[in-house]
């Protein structure tokens, strides 16, 4: 019970909304909250965590770290330049693990890692953390890994104790609504790429 | 039973108060989402005739039509969202509650594919009207959380009512309840609600 209540408190995230942007911007709180102020990519690390929580754990550890290296990527070269395509793969990355999860479709651990590895490029890509004027460098980035292992690993362990039903089914119907939302919003990126 | 519970609290923490109080009241976010779903007495019965129908199947149509609704939806709404125009959304919306409302009050029992696809037909319509208003939210991807999240707790709601199907008094309630809907939805086709 306590992991149902855990999760509704995960899915609505309320300093998300309460907040908005942090004031002053940068530093590692910054990017600690980016995470979870970015619904798109709260929803994205949900689902991958949704999806791993059903993985053994060396399966899911090897796709952690795949997460790690290419968020740490993905921030890198984020910072480099702008990455309009990257919140598109945000939203097909959440497609494709809330249709894995809504299906209970079996996920090779190979494909997983891939999965991890892809959600870890397109939300470092999409989240160009500003570099604080005469802060530590790299502050904002060590915050923005550290939220998205909050999320991950919090909904990863959600998902691992719901063996018993109803918790499968909760899952699987938490995976059909993060379809839904993602497909819809992919849907209006295409629709608002189409008119620009 | 606390396992239904557990259902039951989640399902009230997903609409929890501080995530509306925050919102402050703007048009397109969170708040609006949740609402949109709810405001609209023809979306409600529907989403509720869903839940009653899936515990009046029982086993696994019980989860299985909360699942494709959301699935189904997406396409309609994706088709709301970018403007692609499907034909008497209202009627459809109407016929929804129409034909769920019969198949709770008759206690239809199809295969569980064809149930499956009478409610993915209906989610068509809904995600497409839901959908529609997306591209106005001042936060798409919020208000997108919103919507679908109540119409999930209102199909939740129906399982929970459809649930006291398990006692005699119970059955007659929830097939009551399946024409009171049928009901309504002839109201909102007629254009008498």
């Amino acid at each position: 019970m306590i992991a149902w209540l855990a999760l509704a408190l995960v899915a609505l995230a309320t300093p998300a909304h309460a907040h908005g942007t942090l004031p002053g911007g940068g530093g590692f709180y910054a990017g600690l909250a980016h995470p979870f102020l970015a619904w798109e990519h709260l929803l994205l690390l949900v689902a991958l965590g949704l999806l791993l929580g059903r993985h053994p754990r060396g399966s899911a550890r090897i796709a952690l770290l795949a997460l790690a290296l290419a968020l740490a990527a993905g921030l890198a070269f984020g910072t480099a330049r702008a990455w309009p395509e990257a919140a598109g793969a945000v939203l097909i990355a959440t497609l494709v693990a809330g249709a894995a999860i809504a299906t209970a479709m079996p996920v090779p651990p190979l494909a997983a890692t891939a999965l991890a590895a892809a959600c870890g490029l397109a939300i470092g890509l999409d989240t160009g953390v500003p570099v604080p004027q005469g802060g530590v460098a790299f502050a904002p980035y060590a915050g923005v890994l550290v939220g998205v292992f909050l999320i991950a690993l919090d909904t990863m362990a959600l998902a691992s104790v719901a063996h018993r039903p109803p918790g499968p089914i909760a899952v699987r119907i938490a995976g059909s609504w993060i379809v839904a939302v993602a497909a819809m919003l992919l849907a209006l990126q295409l629709q608002r790429l189409g008119t620009a | 039973m606390p396992h239904l519970r557990s259902m039951l609290l989640t399902a009230v923490l997903f609409g929890a108060g501080p995530a509306l109080g925050h919102d402050g009241g703007g048009i397109g976010g969170l708040a609006s989402g949740l609402l949109h779903p709810i405001s609209g007495f023809d979306h409600v019965v529907a989403m509720v005739a869903v839940g009653l129908w899936g515990a009046i199947l029982g086993g696994t149509a019980i989860w299985l039509l909360p699942v494709v609704f959301p699935l189904v939806m997406a396409l309609g709404g994706a088709a709301g969202v970018t403007g692609v125009p499907i034909p008497g959304i209202e009627v459809g919306i109407a016929l929804s509650g129409i034909v769920l409302g019969l198949m709770v009050v008759l206690s239809v029992r199809p295969p569980l594919w064809a149930a499956a696809a009478i409610v993915g037909v209906f989610a068509v319509f809904h995600g497409h009207a839901h959908g529609a208003e997306l591209p106005a939210a001042t936060d798409p991807a919020v208000y997108a959380v919103g919507f679908v999240v109540a119409t999930g707790l209102l199909h939740l709601g129906g399982i929970a009512l459809g649930l006291l199907g398990n006692w005699p008094a119970g059955r007659a309630a929830v097939r009551l309840m399946g024409g009171m809907i049928a009901l309504a939805g002839g109201a909102f086709l007629t254009g008498m609600a």
